[in-house]
């Protein structure tokens, strides 16, 4: 065991001694790994931003079930469906309770007459379902009464500095500020939330139909058979748990859109040139001290001694780039996040980045241990 | 192995060696016969292609012959896996190269105790051997240079270090003088044979610099792959 110990540890302190002495291939070697984890993990960092933006409305409201439109695929504003689905589904056994939810764009007005998107969301808020989350001033109560108002800070200033008690314009109709949230930004414009009589008046509709239904499950019930019952009977709409609804969203993001095959294409581009710049940094770094190795045989090391020296150079490689790299994005996502941009760093990605430039250096010293394989020791008396 | 134990330290019988195949194919050696007695130090000279350095090599357990046997420390190392001719390599011979082949980023003691620690001696023992050994070739105040940071010389007498630290009882060196100077040259022979005798070392020293024949106890020639006549 000491033997094997003492062996273990030159092997060790001569990788790291040989990889620290060439200054230069050391800085190439972890330009390489700092290139691949920055741009791998940037890339997968704003893309989960973008994901958790377009799944805003599926993670922020609270419900067991939601019933949208036929082939809905994302979350936002859509098709009415019939008021009748909301009925069915109060009358179907297991669930709880069921309420309407509206979600359409509409124009809100500042005080000088600027003009700009809001994604209006109408809840019933007599009962709270769908109602406003991020709540940083007001009650959601407040809604109860008519031409009342939930607005996001995100636009506070490019609608004019709204505060609680401010009056605003939505499709050409007064409406006072009751409460104000934070952070609520999909991919569009910002979330305002009234109560349902007042968004049916403020978006004009002529019949109660709602966007979504609402779906609370008893306790006790299972929500997948509560979702069969209500598809059963509402054939022409979609019936789904809120996890579904979720990787829907999610899925059509990553397969039905270009971001998911743009993310992806840059994520995978920057692992192959860390791969490409660290196989070639150590398969030239093994070719320019081919006699040292050749040395290093002919004295009694082993390939896998040899084959050892390479996985701990890949292996500082790995380490030191990926770190120097999550600390360029780390520090990049601490510079640009913000509701508008957000660079989502969540501990998998922290944690699974360096795992997967660890792999990266590894098999990218393959080619270099190949090379080492097949030096005869007798090079030496060259 | 004892360097006192039975038998000749190299037996060496009819030792071919060819590269290449077909038409290209050259025979380096050609079929040597050969002793070397425990403790010995022999000289193998020859002009250039002659076959001197692939006759080290084999000896050396660093390239297999094609026919023949070579018997080293009573192993027949043609007959022997890497694995084993490694082992070897590690415990019981020491090299010095005409290049001293040193590892460049290790500092001189790092070098030296570098065969120790893949023996398996502990660090501290081995940096204490290794010290002693800088010590013994007169290097003991540059155990924190690193190679580039020595002369020629002090270089060859690292990789002398290096080569006699774990005490083998075989030596083999390579053209251990071309690239010194005449004072050099002869330090590092003076250095060498007195290191090997005092511990009765067998040294093979392949070389064609005639200024150090006189610390041969005995010289052999190669021509064209085989001894030259007249010499055993």
């Amino acid at each position: 065991m000491t033997a094997w110990r003492a062996r273990l540890s030159v092997v060790l302190d001569t990788a790291l001694r040989m990889a620290l002495h060439d200054r230069m291939k050391l800085a190439g070697a972890l330009l390489g790994v700092v290139f691949a984890t920055f741009l791998g993990a940037q890339q997968l960092g704003i893309f989960l931003g973008l994901v958790k933006k377009n799944t805003l409305l599926t993670d922020g409201v609270v419900t067991d079930v939601w019933i949208a439109p036929h082939d809905t695929r994302q979350a936002t504003a859509s098709v009415d469906i019939p008021e009748r689905a909301l009925y069915v589904a109060r009358t179907t056994p297991g669930v709880e309770w069921a309420d309407p939810l509206l979600l359409a764009s509409a124009s809100l007005v500042t005080e000088g007459g600027t003009a700009n998107a809001v994604q209006l969301l109408g809840f019933e808020a007599a009962r709270g379902h769908g109602g406003p989350w991020n709540v940083t001033a007001g009650d959601p109560a407040a809604l109860l009464v008519s031409d009342t108002v939930f607005l996001d800070t995100i636009d506070r200033a490019k609608n004019g500095g709204f505060n609680l008690g401010s009056v605003r314009e939505i499709n050409g109709q007064q409406v006072q500020v009751v409460g104000l949230t934070s952070g609520l930004q999909p991919f569009g414009p910002t979330y305002a939330f009234a109560d349902y009589d007042t968004a049916l008046r403020l978006l004009l509709r002529p019949d109660r139909d709602p966007n979504f239904v609402l779906v609370g499950v008893a306790p006790g019930a299972d929500p997948d058979e509560v979702v069969e019952r209500l598809q059963a009977q509402l054939p022409e709409l979609d019936v789904m748990t809120a996890a579904t609804y979720h990787d829907r969203v999610v899925r059509y993001v990553l397969f039905e859109t270009q971001i998911g095959v743009s993310f992806g294409t840059s994520t995978v581009f920057g692992l192959i040139v860390g791969f490409v710049i660290v196989g070639l940094t150590m398969f030239s770094g093994v070719v320019d001290n081919l006699r040292e190795f050749g040395m290093l045989k002919a004295i009694g090391a082993t390939n896998l001694d040899l084959a050892l020296i390479l996985f701990t150079q890949a292996l500082l490689y790995g380490v030191a780039g990926s770190g120097l790299g999550l600390l360029l994005v780390g520090l990049l996502a601490r510079g640009i996040r913000s509701p508008e941009l957000a660079l989502i760093l969540p501990p998998w990605l922290v944690f699974g980045t360096p795992l997967v430039m660890l792999a990266v250096s590894l098999s990218s010293s393959v080619l270099a241990l190949l090379r080492l394989r097949g030096l005869e020791p007798a090079m030496v008396f060259r | 192995m004892s360097p006192a134990g039975e038998g000749p330290a190299i037996r060496v019988r009819g030792l071919t060696r060819r590269f290449g195949t077909g038409e290209t194919a050259f025979l380096a050696l050609r079929g040597i016969d050969l002793d070397v007695a425990r403790g010995e130090v022999l000289f193998v000279s020859g002009p250039s292609g002659s076959g001197k350095t692939t006759l080290l090599s084999i000896l050396g357990c660093l390239l297999a012959p094609t026919d023949g046997t070579a018997e080293v420390l009573g192993q027949d190392v043609g007959k022997l896996p890497e694995r084993a001719l490694a082992r070897i390599r590690l415990r019981q011979l020491g090299f010095v190269f005409q290049g001293h082949n040193l590892l460049a980023s290790l500092d001189a003691l790092g070098n030296v105790r570098l065969p120790l620690m893949l023996q398996g001696i502990p660090a501290a023992e081995a940096n204490r051997r290794a010290a002693d050994e800088l010590v013994a070739v007169g290097l003991g105040d540059r155990l924190g240079h690193l190679p580039r940071d020595l002369s020629g010389g002090q270089r060859q007498r690292v990789a002398i270090a290096r080569a006699t630290v774990g005490q083998p009882p075989l030596l083999f060196a390579d053209e251990p003088t071309a690239s010194l100077d005449a004072h050099s040259g002869a330090e590092v022979m003076e250095l060498m044979t007195r290191l090997a005798r005092d511990r009765g070392t067998t040294v093979v020293v392949v070389t064609h610099d005639n200024r150090i024949y006189s610390y041969a106890d005995r010289r052999v020639s190669i021509e064209d792959g085989l001894i030259a006549k007249g010499e055993p």
